[in-house]
């Protein structure tokens, strides 16, 4: 992914999806990882179920490889949220959207063909969490430019009108 | 010829179990060569893993300190956890 700055064109914010997205698939590895190991000391102590043949050497063989597999998930996901992108610099809105590894659309607006921004705060989560899209509507083609599931949409709406004007 | 009665050996308190008592039990045998080809597939998922990973850090436009010490922290628990799996298969 090549992407230059055109001379004289300064990043003046990037901004990332909110980071509640990010916790809850860092919830869902965590417990992915602490859940066999969990279950395996719960079945044995309460001798529910008796395991043998696993003896240490098994049992850290696998669970480091168990371990090394999330490890392994846990920064594709990691990289699909951060990498998610938008860029706001003095002349364009650059919106890089990482769907997953390998698929990927990157947009590009100038600021002096939008016309109007406007945010959008909906549901309770979104409240209570601060997270919200900002809208930006352009003059060309692609009349509409959604920025999704940001932190600080405000903040956002108002830094993109000042550099409108 | 005197004989001692037959006592039937009942298992101690500390002997009984649910399990032992449900007679639920799991018999699961990994021996080392299983341990080696088991770290041999992950091995191959986490190296392909490793090279898109890496090849979209290093391609990324923006923020590349972050991504050149994100890399490090990644490798660094990749061989952390091969480790732990090769000293396990070493002491099974």
């Amino acid at each position: 992914m090549y992407l230059p700055l055109e001379e004289g064109e300064e990043i003046v914010t990037k901004v990332h999806r909110h980071w509640v997205f990010i916790a809850l698939q860092v919830v869902y590895v965590v417990l992915l990882a602490v859940v066999p190991f969990a279950l395996y000391f719960a079945l044995t102590r309460t001798g529910i179920v008796v395991f043998t043949g696993i003896d240490t050497g098994a049992g850290l063989a696998l669970g480091g490889l168990w371990l090394l597999v999330l490890w392994g998930f846990f920064w594709q996901f990691w990289t699909t949220y951060y990498m998610d992108i938008w860029v706001v610099t003095n002349r364009r809105i650059i919106d890089i959207d990482y769907e997953r590894l390998f698929t990927h659309q990157i947009s590009v607006i100038r600021l002096d063909r939008v016309q109007d921004v406007t945010t959008r705060i909906a549901g309770t989560w979104a409240t209570f969490f601060k997270y919200g899209s900002v809208i930006v509507q352009s003059a060309g083609a692609q009349e509409e430019f959604v920025i999704d599931q940001i932190s600080d949409p405000e903040g956002l709406r108002d830094a993109i009108s000042r550099l409108m004007h | 010829m005197l004989q001692t009665p037959a006592v039937p050996v009942l298992p101690t308190p500390a002997h009984v179990s649910l399990g032992a008592l449900s007679g639920i039990s799991v018999h699961v045998t990994f021996d080392p060569v299983i341990l080696t080809v088991l770290l041999a597939l992950v091995g191959i998922f986490v190296a392909t893993l490793s090279v898109m990973l890496i090849f979209h850090w290093r391609r990324f436009p923006f923020e590349t300190d972050l991504f050149t010490r994100v890399e490090h922290w990644y490798l660094f628990g990749v061989f952390v956890f091969i480790a732990a799996a090769v000293v396990g298969i070493l002491i099974a």
